[in-house]
């Protein structure tokens, strides 16, 4: 018998992996920046403007300057697709069709940033740069890659690629060959795909053919400082982020000593705000996640019970915070149909089936915990092998 | 202080199975904070100074709502310095009260004060050490965790320590707590002493000189080297001060083997775990929930795990994680990291 959690469960374990693995791509390419291309500045975070005053934000973006005015030649803009597959199995002619719209909606996304773009965000310390000579980048996984690489050919009648600007497709895949695990990122081999005008990455990865790989023990450095990317981080992730990491620094010693008196499955209140959180995470940490992304998180702990909203004015919540590890069972049908109580220990899968069970009850209002639609990819999509945490 | 402990050990040696307890821990601020800290919560702490040393007697209080609400234990302690960080309590009390007022007291205070853990390899070195200038170390009693089978064996039989250690690391075990005695032939015995491996020790019987000289001392020095390597760790806004655990072998190449990590993570008391990536690498967060401290756990290798400290991270929480990892999953030695930066062909493949 299928437990109709389980889907939803499972569609925001997948949300969780793939930010994770984009927050993890970005961070790829900030130990590039840093070690490769020593290049002088990586853009994380933040907003850039074009001519008619629209605010885009790609990933990430990489800037040398000689005068901390223009980004020089060589210079990245990128942004990462996990695209939908055009082409879905048994799907009909109009499923067809509308699949590749949608795919080529989503590939057009990146023609954005073909153009002249000013960084406009003020809190980072990064100096506003204007874009004008930079490549756009595209990252695609590998197995969508030719699918992108064939729709450009026949969307972009200038060879090579070029949207204003160069576009370089890169394809990325993850490798476990060796036990060296990494994830590799390579030049989308094609007399259309554009080069690079940085030259060390086009003596590299197109003269020479050699991947760029990313490592863990380079890029998880870059991940553990600055925990998301230029996303809205999906409600899960974060919720399990503050929940793991940040609450509990809110504590004070009293309520510690409550917890020795009873044990940390005791609930203790935390009076928070979102921008309490958001100062603390700023000020302590240096990392940069988004306010909006941290109401959303406080808005689903009042959904699933574990806060509630104080005082809407001041936006201040009570959160019931508390060990929850092995609190929290599950009846779960086995595959021989025999009951099995699941009991969760490991903080992502708990708060999925606490999210889901909400979900499920339905309270009446859209599900706030996707991705935005471009990123989410329908269920036939080629995932990298990030599905399951088990 | 050798005088006070002899004392001890006369007493202890009047009762039929009695002995001298020993909980070396390392200390974290003065000894006057560890006072008023005991002096809260669950315990009450009287104290005086004698000499070189500090008589305490500790009183511990059940906790709220449990079924024996009446249960305060009190005992009474020497409490005195084995090396600057590191302070040790001490006291022929029974079992039940030395582990909890002593070793209650310890590990209620995470913040300030830390166990010391033991692992397979520094009972070799240890052991070695008893060893010396013609002495026999006999291994009386020990108990061991298999980490394949997730048990507990307890075995008394008398054999020399070289071969029960042998053993041990033939079965992928990690040791528990082990009894043993030294001794010259034809003489009576140096001491008889037993060694857990969170640091607790009991002597029944011998020179508590030798015991203080050589044994007590070796564990001090595995703490402060510790308390070296563990101490101002914690994030410093985007400055990261990580550590490194190197396995003896690729113990994380296989995914199955990050779900044997992670099971050793969750099965930690008082800690939270959440799981970013178990499938194909494998990275974490833990948290402590005693005192708040946390800490990004990644493989950076088939046979590394990297351990980034947060912004709260206690040298109790980091020897807690570093215990748990290595009794729970393999044997490590941790250390800093001395990597220089990767250089650009790091990052190309051929």
């Amino acid at each position: 018998m299928n437990d109709p959690r389980d889907k939803i469960e499972k569609d925001l374990r997948n949300d969780y992996n793939n930010y994770d693995q984009t927050v993890d791509v970005v961070s790829c390419w900030q130990a590039i920046s840093d070690y490769v291309l020593h290049a002088d500045y990586f853009y994380r975070f933040g907003k850039f403007r074009d001519d008619s005053d629209s605010d885009l934000t790609p990933d990430f973006a990489v800037a040398w300057s000689a005068d901390d005015t223009e980004a020089d030649l060589g210079s990245l803009i990128c942004d990462i697709k996990k695209l939908p597959n055009p082409y879905p199995e048994s799907a009909s002619d109009v499923e067809l069709a509308e699949a590749k719209k949608h795919f080529g909606f989503n590939v057009e996304e990146v023609f954005k940033y073909g153009q002249s773009l000013r960084y406009v965000s003020e809190q980072f310390g990064l100096p506003k740069l204007t874009f004008r000579k930079h490549d756009v980048v595209l990252l695609t996984p590998s197995e969508v890659s030719s699918n992108v690489y064939n729709y450009l050919k026949e969307a972009l009648p200038s060879r090579p690629f070029n949207i204003g600007l160069p576009l370089v497709l890169v394809e990325y895949t993850y490798n476990e060959a060796d036990q060296l695990q990494r994830y590799v990122f390579v030049w989308k081999q094609g007399e259309a795909n554009s080069p690079f005008s940085s030259p060390l990455l086009n003596e590299r990865m197109i003269r020479r053919g050699q991947p760029l790989l990313g490592y863990p023990k380079h890029f998880m450095p870059h991940k553990i400082r600055h925990v998301t990317c230029n996303d809205p981080a999906p409600s899960i992730y974060l919720i399990v982020f503050l929940w793991v990491e940040v609450f509990i620094k809110f504590l004070t010693d009293e309520q510690f000593e409550i917890w020795s008196l009873t044990s940390a499955s005791t609930a203790v209140e935390l009076v928070l705000r979102p921008v309490d959180v958001f100062n603390k995470v700023r000020d302590e940490y240096a990392t940069d996640i988004n306010l909006h992304d941290i109401k959303r998180a406080f808005k689903d702990l009042v959904r699933i019970k574990r806060a509630i909203l104080k005082d809407p004015t001041s936006e201040t919540y009570v959160i019931s915070f508390a060990n929850l590890s092995g609190r929290y069972l599950r009846e779960n049908s086995g595959q021989e149909g025999l009951d099995q109580k699941e009991k969760f220990k490991e903080y992502g899968r708990l708060f999925a089936t606490l999210l889901a069970e909400k979900d499920l009850k339905g309270d009446g209002s859209p599900r706030a915990l996707r991705l935005r639609s471009s990123r989410k990819a329908p269920i036939n999509y080629p995932l990298l092998p990030f599905g399951d945490n088990d | 202080m050798d005088n006070v402990l002899a004392d001890m050990l006369r007493h202890a040696r009047s009762e039929p199975s009695g002995c001298v307890w020993f909980l070396p821990f390392i200390l974290k601020s003065d000894v006057e904070s560890l006072f008023a800290r005991l002096n809260r919560g669950r315990f009450k702490t009287e104290h005086a100074a004698i000499d070189d040393f500090r008589l305490l007697r500790i009183s511990k209080y059940p906790k709220l709502g449990a079924a024996d609400e009446d249960g305060t234990i009190s005992g009474d302690f020497v409490l005195f310095r084995i090396f600057e960080r590191i302070w040790c309590l001490a006291s022929p009390e029974r079992a039940k009260i030395f582990y909890g007022c002593a070793l209650g007291a310890i590990q209620a205070n995470s913040r300030i004060a830390s166990q010391i853990y033991i692992p397979n390899r520094e009972y070799q070195n240890i052991f070695d050490h008893v060893a010396q200038n013609d002495v026999n170390l006999t291994i009386l009693q020990h108990s061991e965790y298999n980490r394949l089978e997730s048990t507990v064996t307890s075995l008394k039989r008398r054999r020399d320590y070289k071969s029960v250690l042998a053993e041990i690391h033939t079965k992928n075990s990690v040791i528990r707590r082990v009894r043993a005695v030294a001794q010259r032939k034809k003489e009576p015995p140096i001491i008889i002493f037993s060694l857990s491996n969170n640091g607790i020790l009991a002597v029944r019987d011998g020179s508590i000189s030798f015991f203080s000289d050589v044994i007590l001392s070796d564990v001090g020095r595995i703490g402060t080297i510790r308390d070296v390597l563990f101490s101002n760790k914690e994030r410093e806004r985007l400055n990261l001060h990580p550590l490194r655990l190197v396995f003896e072998e690729e113990v994380l190449a296989h995914k199955s083997q990050n779900a044997e990590f992670i099971r050793a993570l969750t099965s930690l008391g008082q800690s939270a775990v959440a799981v970013f990536h178990a499938n194909p690498y494998l990275h974490c967060l833990y948290t402590d929930f005693r005192d708040g401290s946390s800490f990004n756990v990644f493989a950076s290798s088939p046979s590394t795990v990297d351990v980034v400290p947060s912004i709260r991270a206690s040298v109790s929480s980091l020897t807690k994680l570093y215990r748990g990892i290595s009794e729970g999953f393999a044997d490590c030695e941790v250390s800093e990291i001395k990597d220089a930066p990767p250089a650009i062909d790091d990052f190309f493949g051929i």
